[in-house]
């Protein structure tokens, strides 16, 4: 209560929770994203990094009195160093109800095969 | 006049202070949203961070001035079943409650939800709003 009513707004950068899992075909990468709009957010791969940033817009408009405040995040920032199994030409992304969802396929090699028995 | 805005944000702070609600019907909650309230001239404003859950997974009610929101965030169909590497993101039950003041107009209440983040507008009675009046000094 010590802003008298005016928004006080730092940088605070924000490294996303991440929950990765594994599908016979790819790997998947959620990131949750709350206040970012799908515009902001940043996607790039290179050298086997991929990194993921994004901007969370203001909460409220400069006139408003904020009574309680723990939404702080001004940005979201990450990056994962990709394994050789994946395919770094084919990577797919939705933004959705906050939540960046990464799907990385998976190189041929790395997928499972079914061996015939003779 | 330092003292009495002091006193004025305790009782604010009084106001928006979770209470506790007996409801047996409610699940302990696993993880808790962060939340902002914003006060403007006509409205109150709560924003809760819900990233990845769903609309008809979150109830919102008003009962005494207390208002309630619940609701449980689901891991997705797809994730289910397999192999994981990483899991930081929060699943289960959430709540929080906030007693509001008595001069929020409980029937207007409104919600929506943008990139994960709820918007609760609570608009104020008529007579709670700023009223402005001019004194002419003669």
């Amino acid at each position: 209560m010590t802003n008298n009513g005016k928004q006080t707004r730092e940088d605070k950068i924000v490294t996303p929770c991440a929950d990765i899992f594994e599908t016979p075909e790819a790997y998947v990468v959620c990131l949750d994203m709350p206040g970012s709009p799908k515009e902001t957010i940043s996607l790039t791969m290179e050298k086997g990094i991929l990194q993921v940033e994004a901007a969370v817009e203001p909460h409220h408009e400069e006139t408003a009195n904020v009574l309680y405040r723990e939404l702080r995040t001004t940005s979201y920032h990450r990056a994962f160093t990709l394994g050789e199994g994946v395919d770094q030409s084919s990577v797919d992304a939705v933004f959705e109800n906050g939540v960046l969802t990464v799907k990385l396929l998976k190189t041929p090699e790395t997928k499972p095969k079914q061996i015939t028995i003779n | 006049m330092m003292n009495m805005q002091k006193e004025i944000n305790r009782m604010f702070d009084s106001f928006f202070r979770g209470s506790q609600i007996e409801d047996e019907s409610l699940v302990p909650a696993a993880w808790c949203p962060a939340v902002d309230i914003a006060e403007h001239d006509d409205e109150f404003v709560v924003k809760m961070e819900l990233p990845g859950v769903s609309r008809e997974d979150v109830k919102i009610t008003m009962q005494n001035h207390v208002l309630l929101v619940h609701g449980e965030k689901k891991q997705d169909k797809e994730s289910k079943g397999s192999n994981y590497h990483r899991v930081e993101r929060s699943y289960g039950a959430f709540q929080r409650t906030f007693t509001l003041p008595a001069t929020v107009r409980s029937e207007k209440i409104d919600a929506n939800f943008a990139d994960g983040i709820l918007n609760i507008t609570l608009p104020k009675a008529e007579e709670a709003k700023p009223e402005r009046i001019e004194v002419k000094v003669k």
